[in-house]
């Protein structure tokens, strides 16, 4: 069990702790959606909106030509009315309409935290036939494993539980760091990486769907989801009041005995008379991401079809919604930040340990340490979060409206891999101070990264406090955490590298 | 007797690992989903509808390969933990068969 552990974590711990690190981003992506695009700095949206009204200003002219367009209503956390939609050229677009005004927000290109750093978390960015899916599932899958394993591996719980020697030998500080943290948020590591394999469990098992659907594997979709589809007719009809279809839609859902209000609309062949809006009831107020929607006719808003979320749907969408945490509960999202940083600990105290004993292994049999393997150890730890601060920089000092490509979203994201990259050369080319260095350089881009935002677009911290932007406030706050915590980790990697009393009597 | 078995198994020790790992990987998968399947089968034969099973069987495929991969790394004898895949799998395609016959001739 102990060498399956050993094993796992080591090919395994640098991507798992890229997920964990990205996933507990996540909690927080429309906050970093905020920081990272200030034209959406805007106050909480008006209770009460008049999506017809809101539509036929600028927005109109961009959707006339869509075959499809979904809009997402302003809550809270993003009070932005947002518009998708798929442009021949330029692929999937997302803009940002002012939710009093009808206004379009200026596109600053960022991919941000909701298109960027979510969806790293889940996928890599790997889109070759679904590569970067399945490795995050064979990670998660791993990392239960890595869990059980561990748990047997270190069987005396309640012991490892009290036992943290911060002072000791840097070895055995980092190994009781690991079992404080495995033990002390066991619960969440396990039903995290479990609930996280749920999402997925279709695409992980396409087996089982291909059993039962030999011939129609199309109807899925539509039997546990309520997809709905129809084709368009030629003949040209206006929009009916998508208004009088969220009332509609509101009321419905009141006598069903889940009230609720929408979240998203979804526009099927608008200007057509075949047309065809898809409203989706929100999970605000309940744990379970529900599928209960509503299928109505474009043109007269008649109801075509409703969907609620059958059972054993209902089982998996719980599962979901305890991954994804989109119910409306600060602590809640706090302590999974908590949990979720601590799963980046466990990780990374793991791969340092396992890096450590084999620097002392090999130190005993007289032969060089490959400088590979250390270097890797530090790129996977120290370089992410490197990669991560430069994804912020650059985001605050590349200018807005870059025409050409490569576009503004590209650069950052080259920002972010370039710099990780460089991590991994620097650490191979010093692989005695890397580790001092990188935390020294992280820290210092943690501060750049607060210093730009306020000079670029003036919310600094006394502002965004004062004037209760908590996205912004807390952003600012949370990356001077981080360079305070990045100088104290460099500290402590300096007083371990210095021999101790015990050493320097004997030597 | 006992000296000559050890010797004969532990000779080639990379040869039982990649065995061992092709095992635990590969046929803890395929005998995952072939049971899981099968379940998803027997369910719709109880009621449930089509999608329900789907998502049934999908979401307790996940304890089931997580299971059978802890046990492939633990059980000491390959040859049992080869024979239990297998059988598995294979029991699981033959009832799934077996049902599709049952359908075939009855609808």
């Amino acid at each position: 069990m102990t060498r399956l552990h050993s094993w796992a974590g080591v090919l395994l711990g640098g991507v798992l702790l890229a997920i964990f690190w990205t996933g507990s981003l996540s909690l927080f992506d429309r906050e970093i959606d905020r920081w990272m695009q200030p034209a959406t700095r805007l106050p909480a949206p008006p209770a009460a909106l008049s999506l017809d009204r809101l539509l036929h200003g600028q927005a109109a002219s961009l959707i006339a030509t869509a075959p499809a367009w979904t809009l997402s209503l302003p809550t809270a956390r993003t009070p932005t009315l947002q518009l998708d939609y798929q442009d021949p050229v330029q692929g999937p677009v997302r803009r940002h309409l002012d939710p009093r005004t009808g206004a379009l927000l200026p596109d600053e290109g960022s991919w941000a935290g909701t298109r960027f750093l979510f969806p790293f978390h889940f996928s890599l960015h790997l889109r070759w036939r679904d590569l970067g899916y399945w490795l995050v599932g064979a990670a998660g899958m791993g990392m239960l494993m890595l869990l059980a394993s561990g748990v047997v591996a270190h069987r005396k719980l309640i012991a490892e539980f009290f036992t943290f020697r911060p002072r000791k030998r840097l070895q055995r500080s980092l190994l009781d760091l690991h079992n404080l943290t495995g033990v002390l948020v066991l619960p969440f590591h396990f039903l995290i990486s479990l609930s996280g394999l749920a999402i997925f469990c279709l695409i992980y098992f396409p087996g089982v769907a291909q059993s039962l659907y030999p011939e129609d594997r199309a109807q899925l979709p539509a039997e546990a989801l309520g997809a709905y589809a129809r084709p368009a007719s030629g003949v040209v009809a206006p929009l009916g009041s998508l208004d009088a279809m969220l009332r509609q839609a509101a009321q419905r859902w009141e006598q069903d005995g889940h009230p609720g209000a929408a979240y998203q609309l979804r526009v099927g062949h608008p200007g057509d008379r075949a047309a065809f809006v898809e409203i989706r009831r929100s999970f605000d107020r309940e744990v379970s991401m529900n599928v209960d929607r509503l299928i109505f006719d474009g043109v007269t808003g008649a109801l075509l079809q409703q969907h609620r979320t059958p059972p054993v749907v209902g089982v998996q969408r719980f599962l979901t919604g305890l991954h994804f945490v989109q119910f409306e509960h600060w602590t809640l999202r706090w302590l999974y930040f908590a949990g979720g940083l601590g799963g980046c600990l466990l990780i990374g105290s793991g791969l340092l340990f396992w890096a450590g004993a084999r620097r002392a292994r090999h130190a005993r049999q007289g032969r060089s340490g490959a400088r590979l393997v250390e270097a890797l150890t530090v790129a996977a730890c120290v370089g992410l979060v490197i990669a991560t601060l430069a994804f912020f920089v650059a985001n605050r000092l590349l200018p807005v409206d870059i025409a050409a490509p490569p576009r503004r979203a590209t650069l950052e994201v080259q920002a972010f891999f370039g710099a990780w990259l460089l991590s991994l050369a620097h650490a191979a080319w010093r692989p005695a101070r890397a580790w001092g260095e990188q935390l020294q350089l992280a820290a210092g881009l943690a501060l750049l990264a607060v210093l730009l935002n306020g000079l670029t677009t003036g919310d600094h911290l006394l502002r965004s406090l004062s004037s209760g932007q908590t996205a912004i406030a807390g952003m600012d706050l949370m990356l001077l955490a981080l360079a305070g915590l990045c100088l104290l980790a460099a500290r402590r990697l300096q007083r371990a590298a210095q021999p101790t009393h015990k050493e320097r009597a004997l030597g | 007797m006992n000296a000559s078995r050890q010797a004969k198994t532990g000779d080639h020790p990379r040869a039982r690992l990649l065995l061992r790992l092709c095992a635990a990987l590969g046929g803890g998968y395929i005998c995952t989903v072939a049971l899981t399947a099968t379940a998803a089968r027997f369910a719709t034969l109880l009621g449930m509808p089509r999608s329900e099973a789907v998502y049934l069987g999908s979401l307790l495929a996940l304890p089931l390969y997580l299971a059978l991969l802890l046990w492939s790394f633990c059980e000491p004898r390959l040859r049992r933990l080869y024979a239990l895949l297998l059988g598995g799998t294979g029991a699981g395609l033959l009832l799934q068969a077996l049902l599709n016959v049952a359908r075939a001739g009855g609808g």
